[in-house]
């Protein structure tokens, strides 16, 4: 779109929403959007969606903005930011259950949960700049999988504007519920390609009493994913946590293979894990508590590699992580017994480098019935990688028809999902 | 009976099904295909014209391309232990019921992952890594004989579900036959998919999405401990409240069910598990875990439970005293059978909160219609369960039932709540569905549905309410509720 | 209801509309048929107590082997509601299915509803034999199961050549004329010595010339309780040890054991094959016997007829002159382990072995006896006991079930014998004779070595307190 559209079309998103509304993408945003418009309610949405569709121009929600700017070849022409539409809209601790607008931040919804002892377990890297729109678009998760899920698992209702700007709601605000089809599983990890997601219903769960984290160190890696693997076997923990000696090192820790095996509850529950947990990791660990072990598991929770010159997220299962994080060669954050690894290197001087050093850990990745999914390049590459696998051929035409279905008009987010979708 | 206005099944056909699968993967009289005419939704029946065993997935495939080719419905069946008719054929002649395909395929314990054919009993499951210290999660309570195909179609819960989540949370990837018989495979022993979350839609999806053939499941650590509590009150509102209590000081148990007088009694009576029969309600609060620190916890609960108004708590001493009030628990249902001819069971969900609210409510309904309603259900997670009592030979009696059960769907969803935990939409609530969904949510439901199915031929006419096809129920819902 | 914005009709049906109509309007001929004169099938109300939730069907044998509905409890009991309610009529493929049913009551065990399928199926089989003409091969069959095995006499009497046949080792040939079917009846009868050895002794009191001077020479044995052993019929000619065994072990641990003058068939056979009336003959003979006996506790080394005794008090209920003594009879059935346990009997002997227990069908789902044989098994000082695969799934003996049936007994039997191989054990041990002769035949055809017992005679083998004399012989 040139220049003289692009204005042209920010004098018509103003007639719709207004002119504060919008404006020009922060350097961000630049690579995801070109014009970033925020609406104030989900009408406004609906009506930008109307106008996108009736005239072919993509659009996606920018909550997500960093993962767009990764994935996304080109920017979209309308970047809808959901900023202002960020209320809490019943949270009831009893119940467990918080309903949210998707502009609203983990960091700002866990805020107003912990006054009652309560918390979204769902923990991406930053959960500052993650929204909870961009927490189900891209599904991304972090070391409280192991004992909490992941997205998926805490979503329970959600409202978007889809396809003729229509208004849809799944789910509801009941922690059980087989009413109809499950949208929710629909949404989480779409990267926003079937509509816009304003609205989500989640399950809280209580903040443990207590969380302690117990601290390994491995002269080798074998040694650290064998003592890992043995502890999942025999500890129940809120997670479990190995990285390879660059990323200890760039934690602060010393720079060798390290675990971090999370234990919660009670001060005698805490204990006894802690002794189990303790016996098998031997005298190398150490044991941090309170403020110091909070630091560590935000430091874990939101390590992203930022030096990379690739970051991936293998997925595999479990008991196969080990082996394939071996044969990858690669530096890597692991989500141990969840068999989800994000690995990362930062020998690229070429896109060919890269490209071979992809085509390596697909392979592994395919080889352990699992898959690989790309987070980030180095800037000068981003054009030329498929960030996604290519699912086999029925399933791929199974998701080209939801797609089809969802976005007839190909205007949400089109282009940078898997197969192109 | 319901034939298709005109029967699709030709000489043909046959011939070329029994080419697929021979003789003994097909029941074709009468007699035995009688049988399979309702499910546990037993009000309304409708056996399919022909019956279909297949034993591999390959086997599945041939039938659905052939039925493809031909334009014809199906529906699918796994034991028939459903409670909303979700697998009554209605419009669909061939029945392709899965419970031949019962092998458990391969188990990875240290991926705590098993790979089962969708036959496979739920229990089964469980039995087979129960050795290692690992379980299934989803206990459903017909889980002696449900498949696993079937959990999947109706994402099955259970009384554990509040603490461990439901069949969907723990579905990693399914090997599916679409309704044209092309064979996908959706996600797998990986936690996270490539892609969209496929598996996620067919989970809950009821059968018309196409057939499930095999499933990767995830195996969870079996508790080491238990503590198992019962809790007296003097009334239902005091019980219920009890419940908020709990959860509200961060404790998760792994069930908590509840139990009014009439139910009480009634167990009382068939059973002698020794409850308190002057009761009003009792909670039986079950913690699992470790063993460290329960003993803890099952003290902070008494103390929460008294606190909310229960007069006595008592711990099952051992195995056998759990085992008992379990027991009394789960052949509750059995017992109402002995308070009238026949009985009635919902399933509705509202936010635990409201559960006070919604049992105040049941007994107005009740008083309204001058009938007798029971209660014995899942009160952790707010999935009611109640049980009209009526006698079928009065007329009357019969009407009333029928319309205090669908005034408890309405004061559920009024209260923020859902029309089904567990038992599925089926045909039972179909008429309901625009109680919480609105014509647009509906549709983008059908959508998806024709995702999979694009010629609605896999399991129609369940779900989503076609227009014009709704009946007038005549009869209430006899049958037990899970 | 809300209109639903553009939906097209499913293909390859009617619209939805005329289907659905179609269908659903099959609704209100469910309710129209309980308007309906009703057939006496079954007592109508029974049926009413199953709610069509399908948790029996993992418990019923034959539907885990078929795995298909009409081969299930709920099936069965929808047969027979259907035929009640003359929406079906009495064919071939309703018979075949109702046959099928072995009758082992592991359904009751899984109902939450109080399901008396045992009775449902007891009178549907009733129906079924008045109603229904067999062919010809099926009659003469049947005809000679009901007409030898209720009586010892007559049934030893069709053995004698078979036991002529062993003594001159001549089995295999004899084995090798007979046709096919009978091959398979033959297989089942051990040879002549199955390796099992019992005390005859008199322990008694009531009714035996010896009684008087046993009973005198120890008033602490007077005063104990009292108990009956009731022989059986085919036991008593096929595996009298059992019995013997019984009696042994009931008088080592403190009991005064009686014997009954006259033993005849408790009536098992003929509830299971629909021949209600014979039964009742059987059972007031019995309960005359029994109540002049007056014992405290009577059992058999059947499980099987045990369960029938229990259920004389429903048998007899319409029978004014029977009615009070049957139902006494019922109460006072119990089990030879829970007699045992109830009097603390120890055992004095190590006896070294790994040994695994199958349920009985009528021990554990009739009697609801499942912990005591267990309990009593794991007290013997030495005893491994492995818990075996599917313990409580028939073995296919069920009565007449393996000479009437012998394909899907054939069936059940592999699939115990191979959860039995899987255990490793050197014995296994149960609570029936049909079971072991059902088992004890497929194992040998495998020529495994495990040996199967029951319980009494493993009591006394484990015993040295039953010092073992004489052998009995076939």
């Amino acid at each position: 779109m040139s220049e003289r559209d692009l204005s042209a079309l920010a004098r018509e998103l103003e007639a719709i929403v207004g002119a504060a509304q919008v404006r020009a993408p922060s350097a961000l945003e630049a690579r995801a959007a070109s014009i970033i418009v925020e609406p104030r309610d989900a009408n406004e949405v609906a009506e930008l969606v109307r106008k996108c569709e009736a005239d072919a121009i993509a659009l996606a929600a920018i909550g997500a903005a960093r993962t767009l700017a990764q994935i996304r070849p080109a920017p979209v022409a309308v970047g809808i930011s959901l900023a202002r539409i960020n209320r809490v809209i019943a949270y009831e601790p009893d119940d467990m259950t918080v309903i949210a607008e998707a502009g609203l931040t983990i960091g700002a919804l866990n805020r107003l949960t912990a006054a009652r002892g309560q918390r979204l377990p769902a923990d991406p890297p930053g959960p500052d700049h993650t929204t909870l729109g961009a927490l189900v678009a891209a599904a991304q998760a972090g070391p409280l999988r192991l004992s909490e899920g992941t997205v998926r698992d805490l979503l329970i209702g959600v409202r978007l504007v889809g396809h003729d700007a229509r208004p849809i709601h799944g789910g509801g605000q009941v922690v059980k519920n087989v009413a109809g089809y499950d949208l929710m599983k629909v949404m989480v990890g779409s990267f926003g390609t079937l509509g816009i997601v304003t609205e989500t219903t989640f399950k809280v769960r209580p903040t443990p009493e207590r969380y302690t984290v117990a601290i390994a160190q491995f002269p080798d890696l074998a040694a650290a994913l064998a003592a890992a693997a043995a502890l999942h076997e025999a500890v129940p923990l809120i997670h479990l946590e190995v990285v390879s000696a660059a990323v200890a090192d760039a934690l602060g820790y010393e720079a060798l293979p390290q675990v971090f095996a999370g234990v919660a509850g009670s001060a005698e529950e805490v204990a006894y894990l802690l002794t189990q947990a303790g016996a098998m990791l031997g005298s190398a660990s150490a044991i941090i508590a309170d403020a110091e072990a909070a630091t560590a598991y935000e430091g874990l929770r939101d390590f992203a590699a930022d030096d990379a010159a690739i970051v991936a997220q293998i997925a595999v299962a479990p008991a196969e992580l080990a082996a394939c994080l071996t044969r990858s060669g690669a530096e890597f954050r692991a989500h141990a017994g969840c068999g989800v690894a994000q690995i990362f290197t930062r020998d690229a001087s070429n896109a060919d480098d890269l490209g071979r050093t992809l085509a390596h850990w697909r392979e592994i990745a395919r080889g352990a019935r699992g898959n690989l999914r790309v987070l980030r390049v180095n800037d000068d590459f981003h054009h030329e990688l498929n960030f996604f696998d290519d699912p086999p051929g029925p399933a791929l035409a199974l998701m080209r028809r939801l797609k089809s279905t969802f976005d007839p008009r190909g205007v949400f987010n089109p282009g940078c999902f898997v197969g192109g979708l | 009976m319901a034939p298709t206005a005109q029967s699709t099944i030709d000489a043909r056909l046959l011939a070329e099904l029994r080419e697929l699968i021979g003789d003994d993967g097909m029941v074709l009289r009468a007699t035995e295909l009688k049988v399979y005419e309702c499910d546990g939704w037993t009000l309304e029946k409708s056996a399919p014209e022909i019956l279909l065993r297949p034993r591999t997935t390959s086997e599945v495939s041939a039938i659905l391309k052939l039925l493809h080719r031909r334009g014809i419905a199906y529906v699918p069946r796994g034991a028939g232990t459903g409670l909303s008719g979700g697998c009554l054929p209605l419009g669909a002649p061939v029945m392709i019921c899965t419970s031949r395909m019962n092998r458990i395929l391969q188990i990875d314990y240290a991926s705590r992952r098993i790979e089962v054919e969708s036959g496979v009993v739920n229990l089964h499951v469980t039995n087979a890594v129960k050795a290692r210290g690992l379980i299934y999660a989803p206990d459903p309570s017909s889980q002696v004989a449900c498949t696993i195909g079937g959990n999947i179609a109706e994402n099955s819960g259970g009384p554990h579900t509040l603490k461990y989540g439901v069949t969907t949370n723990h579905v990693l990837g399914v090997e599916i036959v679409l309704p044209d018989g092309e064979i996908a495979e959706l996600g797998g022993p990986a936690e996270e998919r490539c892609g969209y979350d496929l598996v996620g839609a067919i989970v809950g999806s009821e059968g018309t999405t196409g057939i499930v053939t095999r499933a990767t499941l995830k195996l969870t650590r079996a508790p080491a401990a238990y503590r198992t509590l019962l809790a007296i009150f003097a009334d239902v509102e005091n019980a219920t409240r009890a419940v908020s209590a709990i959860i509200a000081a961060g404790i998760i148990p792994g069930a908590i069910e509840m139990m009014d007088q009439m139910i009480i009694r009634a167990v009382e009576a068939a059973f002698h598990a020794g409850l308190p029969e002057d009761a009003g309600a009792v909670l039986i609060i079950e913690l699992d875990g470790i063993a460290a620190g329960i003993d803890g916890h099952a003290q902070k609960v008494s103390e929460l439970v008294r606190g909310a108004g229960a007069y006595e708590v008592r711990l099952a001493r051992d195995e056998a005293e759990r085992a008992t009030l379990w027991k009394a628990r789960k052949r509750a249902f059995g017992a109402v059978g002995r308070l009238a001819p026949n009985y009635a069971t919902q399933d509705g969900v509202v936010p635990r909160t409201r559960l006070p609210d919604i049992l105040r409510a049941i007994i107005a309904i009740s008083q309204r219609h001058n009938i007798r309603i029971g209660n014995v259900f899942h009160a952790g997670d707010g999935n009611i369960h109640p049980i009209v009592l009526y006698d079928e030979r009065d007329a009357s009696e019969t009407q009333r039932a029928i319309e205090a059960g669908r005034d408890i769907l309405k004061a559920c969803v009024e209260m923020g709540g859902s029309l089904t935990g567990e038992h599925g939409i089926g045909v039972e609530k179909m008429a309901e569905m625009p109680l919480i969904f609105s014509p647009e949510d509906l549709l983008v439901m059908s959508e998806l549905r024709r995702v999979f199915d694009p010629d609605q031929r896999a399991n129609p006419n369940k779900v989503i309410p076609v227009p014009g096809a709704c009946v007038e129920v005549s009869v209430p819902r006899r049958q037990v509720a899970l | 209801m809300a209109t639903t914005p553009k939906l097209d009709p499913p293909a390859g049906t009617a619209t939805p509309d005329q289907a659905l109509a179609t269908a659903r309007n099959a609704v209100a001929t469910t309710t129209a048929e309980s308007s309906r004169p009703l057939r006496d099938v079954v007592n109508y109300d029974l049926l009413l107590d199953c709610v069509h939730c399908g948790l029996c069907l993992e418990a019923c044998p034959t539907y885990v082997l078929t795995r298909a509905e009409m081969d299930s409890p709920r099936g069965r009991i929808y047969l027979m509601k259907a035929l009640a309610e003359g929406t079906l009529e009495l064919d071939a493929d309703a018979v075949r299915h109702l046959d099928l049913c072995l009758e082992c009551r592991g359904c009751e065990t899984a109902c939450p509803s109080g399901v008396h399928y045992g009775k449902l199926i007891e009178q549907a089989r009733v129906y079924v034999e008045r109603n229904y003409r067999r062919g010809p091969i099926e009659r003469v069959r049947n005809w000679a199961i009901n007409s030898i095995f209720p009586y010892p006499a007559r049934l030893r009497l069709l053995l004698a050549p078979l036991r002529i046949a062993d003594r001159l080792g001549l089995r295999p040939l004899l084995r090798k004329l007979a046709p096919g079917a009978l091959r398979d009846w033959l297989d089942l009868l051990p040879a002549r010595d199955r390796g099992v050895e019992a005390q005859r002794r008199n322990y008694g009191v009531a009714g035996d010339s010896t009684a008087k001077a046993g009973a005198a020479s120890n008033r602490a044995v007077a005063e104990a309780p009292c108990v009956v052993v009731h022989h059986g019929c085919v036991a008593q000619v096929l595996t009298d040890s059992e019995n013997w065994n019984s009696e042994g072990a009931l008088a080592a641990a403190g009991y005064r054991v009686a014997r009954l003058e006259r033993t005849v068939c408790c009536g098992a056979l003929d509830l299971h094959n629909g021949n209600v009336e014979r039964a009742r003959e059987f059972a007031r003979a019995n309960v005359s016997e029994f109540k002049r006996r007056d014992a405290d506790s009577i059992i058999s080394a059947a499980s099987g007829c045990a369960a029938v005794f229990a259920a004389y008090g429903d048998l007899l209920k319409d029978d004014p002159e029977f009615a009070d003594d049957a139902r006494e009879v019922s109460a006072r059935v119990a089990d030879l382990s829970s007699l045992m346990i109830a009097r603390d009997y120890r055992f004095s002997r190590e006896f070294r072995a790994r040994v695994t227990y199958h349920d009985s069908c009528h021990l554990a789902h009739g009697l609801g006896v499942r912990e005591g044989p267990r309990e009593l098994l794991r007290s013997i000082p030495g005893v491994e006991l492995i818990e075996l695969a599917e313990a409580d799934l028939c073995c296919g003996s069920a009565g007449s079930y393996n000479l009437t049936e012998p394909a899907m007994a054939g069936e059940l039997v592999r699939r115990k014998a191979d959860n039995i191989v899987a255990t490793g054990a050197d014995y296994v041990i149960l609570g029936n004779p049909g079971c072991e002769l059902q088992i004890a035949a497929e194992l040998r055809r495998r020529g495994a070595r495990i040996r199967v017992m029951h319980l009494a005679d493993f009591l006394a083998l484990a015993d040295s307190s039953a010092d073992a004399t004489a052998s009995p012989r076939l």
